[in-house]
């Protein structure tokens, strides 16, 4: 049946898996919506990851999956990412950045690998955030933690994976194992220890919630690699891939540099919003129709049908983002109630709950504080250092995955403006 | 004699701080340091008949259907 948009032979992309190929496809700003908003509608195609998340967060629905959203939230809101995750982020910078800075202060620029840089950082703060054990050296762990992280990553990737799958899992299956042994079982063992007071991280909370007759023991492991896949790879590239835009936008647009440094200024997330609408981290949502009927703007499903929502090609709509929607454009404004970002962070019931430790969240008026979000204090704090590219030396680029992946980025820090020469 | 105005109500028990209403109509909801979405304590009721279309639209977009409102 063809619901929506595009025939079947004519997929937006041409080195698509073929399980996509057999879903019917969407390309529908407004009927994407509607498909994310339905309960009607269920996460689906993940059988290839499903061994390593089964009966997480992302898989569960109704009743079972709000239960355990009211659980998770409150790592998500204001106060809570005000006290607990804030100082994550400013460990982050201070640990990784301020070395830097200091060499800068001392004489000439200093150049950086941005992606081990970027990747470090957020590490580290989702390791803080889960309560992840990181023994000794600091900086040691957090190297030795982001190593094993690949493979771990890839379990969620696993769909889009452009490698030989048997020999893929095999080794995915060996990384998991090793990463629970080394990370997630200590710091269980230590949150069952811990005797009172709040639960201030992520596996505390999970070891609270954990309910012998409906929880198996390994749920608290599948729910770990869950967050920390989704909040290291998606948030690191999210900053990444901001980076050459906001250098260009600087180049272009130097007086925005003054945004960019005022914390009160939305400038920083409207930049990462921006990026990830046009750079989507994956080619398309996977969604299962649970039940039969139509949408609201007319996006037909039976009970059973696949669908693959092909976010990358609606979020090119100028109808919904205006002119030039292959262009990169901060300030562009897109149709009233549509978010900058698109789908991004999905929408409905599953739309992604740790948006907030990205972008962080508006203040709420009953409080001064205001938590910031990881993705904007990084790309503030390098607007700070005036981050810019170093002539002669190219970005490289990855393509294990589906999604272009940013594997190498020298970077001029302290160049005095945001700037300069060649990239790819 | 006009009518009262009739404001947003939200069911804090449903909310699950999806915030999504908060994208929608950033004027009139806002999270509180709770999670709970809440009306904003500088909203003007005045000016809700220029935010209806956004306050209906967060109606319609939360995941939750924690928001009831009916236009005046």
């Amino acid at each position: 049946m063809i619901s929506a948009g595009i025939a079947p032979a004519q997929h937006p992309y041409e080195d698509i898996p073929e399980t996509l190929r057999r879903m019917t496809p969407v390309t529908d700003f407004f009927q994407i919506h509607d498909a994310l908003g339905s309960r009607d509608f269920a996460m689906g195609g993940r059988d290839q990851s499903m061994p390593f998340f089964h009966n997480s967060l992302i898989t569960k629905e109704g009743d079972e999956h709000s239960a355990e959203r009211r659980t998770l939230g409150r790592h998500f809101r204001p106060a809570f990412l005000v006290d607990y995750v804030d100082p994550h982020v400013q460990e982050a910078l201070d640990l990784f950045v301020e070395p830097l800075a200091a060499e800068i202060r001392d004489g000439e620029p200093v150049t950086v690998d941005l992606v081990n840089l970027v990747f470090q950082m957020q590490t580290l703060i989702m390791a803080r955030f889960l309560g992840l054990p990181l023994e000794g050296d600091v900086r040691a762990a957090v190297d030795d933690l982001a190593a094993r992280m690949p493979l771990v990553n890839l379990a969620g990737a696993l769909l889009w994976s452009r490698n030989e799958p048997i020999t893929e899992i095999d080794k995915i299956r060996h990384a998991v194992v090793d990463f629970n042994d080394r990370y997630v079982t200590p710091a269980v063992r230590r949150a069952l220890e811990k005797q009172d007071g709040e639960a201030t991280t992520f596996i505390e909370t999970l070891v609270d919630a954990f309910d012998p007759t409906t929880s198996d023991g390994e749920w608290i492991a599948r729910e770990v690699r869950v967050f920390i896949t989704a909040g290291v790879r998606t948030t690191a590239h999210a900053v990444l891939d901001s980076l050459p835009h906001l250098i260009d936008w600087y180049r272009a647009h130097p007086e925005s540099i003054e945004l960019a440094l005022d914390p009160t200024n939305d400038f920083l997330i409207r930049v990462v919003s921006e990026t990830l609408r046009i750079h989507v981290s994956s080619p398309a949502i996977i969604r299962r129709a649970v039940a039969s009927g139509q949408t609201k703007h007319g996006l037909t499903y039976e009970r059973g049908e696949s669908f693959a929502l092909y976010t990358g090609i609606s979020h090119l709509d100028e109808a919904v983002f205006g002119p030039e929607p292959q262009a990169f454009n901060p300030d562009r404004v897109p149709l009233e109630g549509v978010p900058l970002w698109g789908h991004a962070f999905g929408h409905g019931h599953h739309a992604c709950i740790g948006r907030a430790l990205a972008l962080g969240r508006p203040r709420g008026d009953s409080t001064t504080r205001r938590y910031e979000g990881a993705a904007v204090s990084m790309l503030r704090r390098l607007t700070e250092l005036g981050v810019g590219y170093v002539p002669g030396r190219d970005l490289r680029y990855i393509s294990d995955t589906f999604k272009r992946m940013c594997a190498e980025f020298p970077a001029y820090l302290g160049s005095g403006q945001a700037a300069v020469s060649a990239r790819v | 004699m006009t009518d009262p105005i009739r404001l947003p109500e939200i069911d804090g028990a449903r909310c699950l701080a999806y915030g999504q209403c908060v994208d929608t109509a950033p004027d009139v909801f806002v999270l509180g340091e709770d999670g709970v979405s809440r009306l904003r304590s500088d909203f003007d009721p005045a000016t809700l008949h220029e935010r209806t279309r956004a306050v209906l639209e967060a109606v319609d977009r939360c995941p939750t259907q924690s928001i009831s409102f009916e236009p005046s």
